[in-house]
């Protein structure tokens, strides 16, 4: 395995262990802005504190979503130049 | 940080979005000429970090959580318009999927999460790094410091765009107190995930960090005199 391979597999593994520490022990309190909302009187702060994303399996399918999203969206911007191919 | 709907009325929400779409439209202008081919996956993993780290919530004073923005992180480690296109992608899923940062708001937390917390705590750490010797530690203090400023600076941007286009009529000079003060703690946090973060990526591989001046860049490998690479 190449040395590139291998340190996106360690960047996998720390995208997932990150995901399993935020799902179990992630803080439910209310976020910076949640909390200022609350105490300054904006009164529309429906759904701000009940739809937290959270759970692992929340958390790895979100991660699942923005790796295929962004790996369809990079792909597509990618620089096309022939000989580019096999460098690094 | 990510606003709901509601908070904002529609012309400024609009206004955001159309500032937003420009944001992303340059920075996949610039993505197309810079990204190769082999940094694809990189990239998509640097989102996915971004989106994981903005899972974690940790507390700060009274009652507060903070997570990570991750816009400084992302641009150190992918470049300033890789990361805005990061940012986005992560803000996307999380308000069609997960109803974290209201779909009206999306132009606003794109302006605040990507514009100012990405490119404009890009542009700290930039200016930060030059003032370093040429030197990872450099590298790293310069993406801590920026990271922990971006924080406050994005809760700032937040504040203004409320004294334009807010729903509701509040003290604006003790909702700017408030949000700048909760951010500058919250700010530690992400300054201190981020130097960890871009020191571990330094460590091991330095040719991959963007951020990074050329001169530690280099490939880490022993390449004999006279090998073409």
């Amino acid at each position: 395995m190449s040395r590139y391979r291998l340190f996106l597999l360690a960047a996998v593994c720390a995208v997932l262990l990150l995901v399993g520490i935020a799902g179990l022990f992630a803080s439910s309190e209310p976020d910076g802005l949640e909390r200022v909302a609350a105490e300054e009187g904006i009164d529309d702060v429906g759904g701000v504190d009940d739809d937290r994303l959270s759970g692992v399996l929340g958390g790895g399918a979100g991660v699942t979503l923005v790796l295929v999203l962004g790996g369809g969206t990079f792909w597509l911007l990618r620089r096309r130049d022939p000989d580019e191919a096999g460098s690094r | 940080m990510h606003i709901p709907d509601g908070f904002f009325d529609a012309p400024t929400s609009a206004a955001a979005g159309a500032v937003a779409a420009g944001t992303v439209a340059l920075a996949a202008r610039r993505t197309r000429e810079v990204l190769g081919e082999r940094q694809v996956p990189l990239a998509a993993l640097t989102a996915a970090f971004v989106f994981a780290g903005q899972m974690l919530n940790f507390p700060v004073a009274n009652g507060t959580s903070g997570h990570l923005l991750g816009g400084v992180l992302a641009a150190v480690l992918a470049g300033p318009w890789v990361a805005v296109l990061c940012l986005t992608v992560v803000l996307v899923v999380q308000a069609l999927v997960f109803a974290d940062g209201g779909l009206t708001a999306l132009g606003l937390n794109i302006v605040n999460i990507a514009l100012v917390g990405g490119l404009g705590g890009y542009a700290v750490f930039a200016a930060i790094r030059r003032l370093l010797p040429a030197r990872a530690g450099s590298v790293t203090l310069a993406s801590a410091l920026a990271a922990g400023l971006s924080v406050p600076l994005a809760a700032a941007a937040l504040v203004a765009e409320y004294a334009v286009g807010g729903s509701d009529a509040i003290s604006l000079g003790s909702f700017a107190t408030a949000m700048v003060g909760t951010h500058v703690l919250i700010g530690v946090g992400e300054a201190v995930i981020t130097g960890l973060t871009v020191s571990a990526v330094l460590a091991s591989r330095p040719d991959l960090v963007e951020g990074a001046p050329s001169s530690l860049r280099r490939p880490t490998r022993a390449v004999p005199a006279g090998a073409t690479t």
